[in-house]
Formats: structure tokens, sequence, C-alpha cells
């Protein structure tokens, strides 16, 4: 390999056929830290008159007879290859208090004094480049391997995922990957919540069809207008006694301020901490001496009613004990529309607030499916600023980051990129800063299940990671064919 | 494909390790490494009698050749770089066929053979592989290296050449060149072998020259001068029988030519015992002309067997593995690097 040029912070590397390098690899040039991120064939002058020469006769008509000792070494020229590496920055040998010696990744590059003829370049090793960044995996790590010559097994460590974005196309295994760090965080006795909007994570709990496998104590499914639980799902109802008046008034649009919204303050605040439901409230409205506001207050009583999402629940119990053993909690948002799925989302998220800020539960992870479609943006504002306050750790999950509000990748701490073609997209994917345009174009070329991940999960330096299968789970999420 | 082995085994010999090695130099952006092919044809004189009569230019009537088989064949060589007593060459030859009823091409490639050629070896080498061409032995020296690797070239050539017209019948085989014999490289038995070949399995010889050494005797004008300011296509004939000088050397009949209206003359040998008359060789080779009046299937055999500027570098770097080579340092840029 030979060093050709660099221009601001890439460098164009010249190797031949024999010498194996791949998308995502790690080089390192005389203490210089860069990544492979674009391959190509070297552009040589006259490549391609040779091969208009070569494509004068189809290859189907061509027979040939070469000297074997020279066989090998007929276009090779043409074969040689263009790296593209991005300086990602040098390992530096540092001591410690100790005095022991040990090598670390430091970004930036001040320096460059590296020779184009004599420098040495080389693929660095994934253990290497993992020590330097101090990225040290459990012995049964499996979430995936490393793309490049040497693959290793990479895992996401649950104590580094803060605010994280799983992103990708259609079909490039992004829900796919986010159900294996879901299970990853079961193992980690972390209690997940999930809004589920397709009904993909509804059978995680399953090894088959008819078999539960080992995570089915740990998955619970809450899907609203169940009539009895059944197996893993239970009937998902909101107690109107661990909601206020506001949260009401806001889920059957009252507006703040007007007599109808003065009632349901009153109604609340005589009820203090007793239990009670609809039918209190109803008891209620029928005592209201203006008609105007019982009509209101009745029509929205039917309205709540009709909807059937309210009645008694334990879902705070349930909460606060899952967080003990950890576990995931599904909200299933495949049956309901719109409205209900905003009055579900809402009250989940005010719930969550609550117990984190009272104490109630410590940590909790989100996951948070294609969110534009049932968080309002305040909501989404929320949850990155305030949120992570409480404990409550938020993965995003889209085939669309441009629907997600800006705050997200200012905030992002975590990015797993999957395949995308559309500029518009991968652009915005290099809003995080937590990656480069350039780098983030590679995107382009992976294949399914292939993916970057970068952020505090890789110490910052993009790595890039094929997902490994699951085995004994029921992973759902695939797209149905129109014909079989 | 046919037999080379032997011609291989002849040519690709194996010289001292440890030589240096020039490589010549190579411009990337050149489209191939342009080579000068043959001894150069002797100057001959053709007599201007009665020049009115005799050199009265004869219409063609072009009709492509789709039931035809059509068989074209050219060489190359390259000096790879020097050594220290010789060189390295490499030559490539290659047929274009175009099967009857058919208007597409295949290829078939000889090559590249890397050529070895240094003061000790040339004698040998050369001897071999005539030897091994033309079955017979001989005692004549190689000329300069240079001059052997064209003629190691011509031998290829002339092989493959040999061989076409024994396995092929019923076919058009246009050569590059001229149809003479009785040259030193060229022995007037091999040439009459090549003409009764393809005369007895019922194919039509063409060899195209694009530069003659004929001279009309006195306004000492290349014979291609004939057709100036007549437009084609058309051919004038009759050339050989006014030749002066060993006009026993010329195995067919010489032409010169112009295939389509406004292409190039070119000179065209055409042996006697045709298949199919002049006239009708005339109006098939005219039906396949193409660019400048050359017939397409020599100008692909032409392109495919030259090797690019990018080929000469594999070539090269070839050459120094294969013969254990040391590259030599030009003291020029070693003391003058800028």
């Amino acid at each position: 390999m030979y060093l050709l040029t660099k221009e601001a912070d890439e460098l164009a590397i010249v190797y031949s056929p024999e010498e194996k390098l791949r998308l995502g690899d790690t080089l390192t040039i005389d203490g210089i830290i860069a990544q492979v991120v674009d391959i190509h064939f070297a552009d040589l002058p006259g490549v391609l008159e040779h091969i208009l020469r070569k494509s004068l006769v189809a290859k189907a008509e061509t027979k040939e007879h070469i000297q074997p000792e020279v066989k090998s070494v007929i276009d090779s020229l043409t074969d040689q290859r263009l790296a593209i590496a991005k300086i990602r920055g040098r390992i530096v040998e540092v001591s410690d208090d100790k005095g022991n010696k040990k090598k670390v990744f430091k970004t930036g590059l001040s320096e460059f004094n590296i020779s184009r003829a004599r420098a040495e370049i080389k693929v660095l090793s994934q253990d290497d480049l993992f020590d330097a960044l101090g990225l040290c995996f459990p012995s049964s790590c499996d979430f995936g391997k490393t793309l490049s010559s040497e693959p290793k097994d990479f895992e996401i460590l649950a104590e580094r995922l803060g605010i994280n974005l799983i992103t990708g196309m259609k079909g490039s295994g992004k829900s796919y990957s986010a159900k294996r760090l879901l299970l990853k965080l079961i193992e980690k006795r972390v209690l997940t919540l999930v809004f589920d909007l397709n009904a993909e994570y509804l059978n995680l709990w399953k090894a088959d069809e008819k078999t539960p496998n080992k995570y089915a104590e740990l998955v619970k499914v809450f899907t609203p207008r169940l009539r009895r639980a059944q197996a893993n799902e239970l009937p998902f109802f909101i107690p109107l006694n661990e909601i206020n008046y506001d949260d009401f008034a806001t889920f059957v649009n009252v507006p703040q301020g007007t007599p109808t919204y003065q009632h349901l303050m009153q109604f609340w605040r005589e009820r203090g901490e007793t239990q009670f439901d609809l039918n209190d409230l109803e008891s209620f409205v029928n005592r209201v001496q203006n008609e105007a506001v019982r009509m209101a207050l009745q029509g929205r009583v039917d309205a709540a009613r009709a909807v059937g999402l309210f009645g008694p629940s334990n879902l705070t119990n349930f909460i606060t004990d899952m967080h003990k053993t950890g576990g995931v909690i599904v909200f299933n948002l495949a049956q309901v529309g719109r409205w209900e799925r905003g009055i579900i989302v809402e009250f989940v998220l005010r719930k969550l607030a609550q117990l984190g800020q009272s104490g109630a539960i410590r940590a909790v992870s989100l996951f948070l499916e294609e969110a534009q479609l049932y968080v309002e943006r305040q909501n989404m504002v929320n949850i990155l600023t305030r949120m992570r306050h409480f404990g409550i750790f938020p993965t995003f999950i889209t085939n669309d980051p441009r629907t997600l509000p800006d705050e997200v990748f200012t905030l992002l701490d975590n990015l797993i990129a999957f395949m995308f073609r559309n500029e518009d997209e991968l652009r915005q994917l290099a809003k995080s800063g937590l990656i480069d345009l350039k780098s983030i174009n590679a995107l382009k070329h992976l294949e399914s299940r292939q993916c970057i991940a970068v952020g505090n999960i890789t110490s910052n330096y993009p790595v890039f990671i094929e997902v490994n299968p699951q085995a004994g789970v029921v992973m759902g999420g695939e797209t149905r064919k129109l014909v079989i | 494909m046919l037999e080379v082995d032997k011609i291989v085994a002849t040519i690709c010999g194996k010289i001292p390790e440890g030589l240096t090695f020039e490589p010549s130099d190579i411009n990337l952006t050149d489209y191939f490494v342009s080579t000068t092919k043959g001894d150069g044809e002797e100057v001959a004189f053709v007599s201007e009698d009665e020049h009115e009569k005799w050199t009265k230019a004869h219409l063609i009537v072009p009709k492509y050749p789709i039931d035809s088989h059509v068989v074209a064949i050219d060489s190359t060589s390259v000096t790879l770089g020097q050594l220290p007593d010789g060189l390295v060459g490499a030559v490539r030859a290659s047929i274009i066929m175009k099967p009857a009823g058919k208007t597409s091409h295949s290829l078939e490639r000889y090559g590249p053979y890397l050529v070895p050629v240094t003061n000790q070896n040339k004698d040998l080498l050369y001897r071999a592989i005539y030897t091994a061409v033309y079955g017979k032995e001989t005692k004549i020296h190689a000329p300069d290296c240079f001059k052997t690797l064209d003629r190691v070239r011509n031998l290829l050539e002339r092989h493959i050449q040999l061989e076409v017209a024994k396995h092929y019948g019923s076919s058009l085989i246009l050569i590059d060149g001229s149809l003479i014999g009785g040259t030193v490289a060229d022995p007037r038995v091999v040439m009459r072998k090549i003409i009764a070949d393809s005369a007895s399995n019922g194919n039509a010889i063409v060899a195209i020259s694009k530069s003659t050494g004929l001279t009309l005797q006195q306004t000492k004008r290349n014979i291609l001068s004939l057709l100036d300011g007549v437009h084609g296509p058309c051919y004038v004939e009759g050339i050989k029988d006014h030749i002066t000088q060993n006009k026993e050397r010329y195995l067919g009949h010489v032409y010169v030519s112009r295939l389509t209206p406004l292409g190039e003359p070119f000179r065209l040998d055409i042996p006697e015992n045709t298949p199919i008359p002049h006239s009708q060789i005339f109006t098939q080779v005219a039906g396949l002309a193409g660019d400048y009046g050359y017939p397409e299937e020599l100008r692909l055999a032409h392109m495919t067997c030259v090797l690019s500027s990018i080929e000469i570098l594999e070539l090269q770097s070839a050459a120094i593995v294969l013969h254990g080579l040391t590259m030599k340092e030009e003291l020029r840029t070693k003391l003058f690097p800028l």
C-alpha cells in the first residue's frame, strides 16, 4: 500500500488487489489512524483506452493463449485499487498514575510528517483499535461482528447508551437490530418500554408460533381494548385517578380556562387521592347546574367511554416491579387510531416522568419506532431535554431521519445507521456531528444488517458492524409479500 | 486454438538472473506504444512503359461478404527494456474471425510472450524458432537484438498464417504485408506453402500493405501514387509484369487499390490460384473496408494485438520477476534530479 495524496482529512491510498482491504478497515500510517470509507479503482491514465480496446470483441468470443508466467500480471494494473481513508486521529502511548504505559486513541492531527515513499501502511487489528478506544467487551458478546478484514465480535455496552438513534431505509435491518438491542437490555436487567406501531415486538417472547422462549417471563404486551389478559398480553387502561384533570382535559380536548375545564378541575379536587372512574365522573356531571357545561362534559365522558381506554389498571405497579427485574413492556399501538395513540403515549410518558421524578424508578429505556407518528414535537423535545434527567433513555427508530426534530441530532449520544441511498437523509445524519458526510456516504454501499455505529458506544470512533442473527426469538417485522 | 506451445517454449527462454534492466519509457497517456514492423521492403522499380494502358483503374462494386468466413491475422512486438547485452521484448498475435452468415467477430489471441534477446542467445533463439516454424535448419546469423525481436514476431505470425491456411477452408484470409518470398526472413518455400495450403483448402489469401518499396522508375514515386486523384473503389492491376528487379520474389499478383471512395490507397498481393476470381475478391475486400478504406477485420486484428502502455508496464514488472532482473538506476536522474 502506498500513500498517494492527502486532501483535508482524507488520504488516498493505492493498493493492489492481493492486499485485502475493505470498507471500515482502520489503517495505521506511521502512527496516524485513518479509516477506509470508500474504495475505487485507481484511475490510471490510459485505462479507458485499454478497456475500450479489450471491449472491441465480446469477452465470450475471445480466446487467449498467454504465457503462464505472465498470466497473473496481465490486468493487474487495471485492477489497482484506491482506498479513500478518513483521518481519525493518532494512537499515542501514555503512562497512567502507576507508570504503566498504554496506547490510547487521540482525535485530531496537528502534525503531518509522514513520507509517501517510506510510510508503512498497515491494517490495524480490531483488537488493537478497541484497546486504544477503551472498548472492552464481555467474552460472550454477540451483537455483531465488525466489518473489517479480520472481523471481531462487537457488543453495544448498555452503560454507554444515552439518546440513541437507529435508522436506515426500509429493509436495511434497523428494526431487527433494535430488537436485538432490546434483548441485550433484557439480559442486562434493564426495563425498556416500547411504543409498537406495527405490532412488530408482540412475539418477542416466543421461540416459534407455539413455544415461549427464555425471555417470555420478561416480555409483557399491553393492548388497548383487549377484554382479558391472554398469555403475555394484558389489557391497557388508563385509571382516571392516576391522571390529573389537565391530562384528561388534554385527552378529550377541553381547552384550558373554560367552564368545562374548571368543572373537571373541581371534580378531581373533590376526589383527592381516592379511587374513581368514569361512572363517578358521570355522576358528577349529572349534578352540574349549567346545562351547556353539563352537555359538554357528558359529551366528553361519552367519548372517553367510547374510546375504551379509561379504566382500572395497575400499570404503575407493573412498571415499578418490572424495573427491578428488567424486561420489556410493549404498548401495542397497531389497532388504535391516531387520537387514541396520542392519549396512550402521552399518558405513558407522563407516568414515566412522574415515576422518574419521584425516584420510584432509577432509569428505563424507551424505544420509539417512527416517533413522529404519535409523539408531538414538543413532547419529543421534552423527552430529549427533560426526561433524560429522570432516567429515561430514549432510542428513536426511524426509516426517515428527516422527520425527527433537529434537537435529536444535536443531543444524540449514539447513532446506529444502516443503509441509505437518499442524499438528503445522509446529510441529515451528518447533522449529528458524530460522523462526517464522507464517512456517512459509505452507508450507500452497505448490505442488509450492516451498519455504522458511532458515539459513546464506540468511544466516538465510527465502527462498521454486521449485526448477528438472533436465534430462538420470533423477531417479526418482515414486510409481507404481495404474492408468495 | 492453434498449436503454439512449441513456438512459445522456443522463444520464452531463460536468461541468467541478476542482470540489470532498464525499462523503456512508457507514457500512460499513449493509446499504445508504436512499433516498427518488418525489415522494410527493399526498393524495387516498376517500369512505366505504355503507362497509359496498364495503369487504368478498374472499378470495384463492393459487397459485404456475409456468406464468407473471413480471417484476419496481425502481430506486434515491443521492446520492454534493455539488458546490458540485449533486451527483453514481448510479442503477441491476433486472429479475428467473421463466421459465414454473421457480421459479428471472434478473437483468438496468442501472447503476450516475453522474449529475452541477448547478443549471446540471439543466434540460437533465431535458429530455434526458424526451425520450429519452417521445419528446416538454418545457419544464418541473427541481426541485432532489436531486429531479432521483430524476426521472432514475424516467425510467430508466419506460423499462425501457416496454421490458418492449413486448418481453415473456404475462407477469405487477410494478412498484413505482402506475399514476398525469398528474403532472409521469409524463404520462398514457406510463402509458397502458405499460398498452396490456402489454395488446396479453398481459401483466398490477400496480403494488404499500407506502404511498399515498389517505386515507379521514371517519377521515383511510390506505386501507391498511381491512384492519386482517382476516387475509389477501384484497383490497378498488372504491376508485377512491370517490376524490373527480382520479379520472382513476388509470389502473387500485385495491385494498388482504393477500397472505399475516399479511402487511402493500399498495395494488395493476391496469389494466382484463388478459388474465386480476383475481381470478386476485390468486391469482398472492399465490402469489408471501413474507415480510411482498410478492412475492418484487419483493423481489429491490429487493434487487439498491439500492447497498451498499461500492458507494457505490467509486462515490464513480469519480466523483472520472471528473470530475476534488477532495475538499473538512471545515472542522469541521479545526477540531475530536477
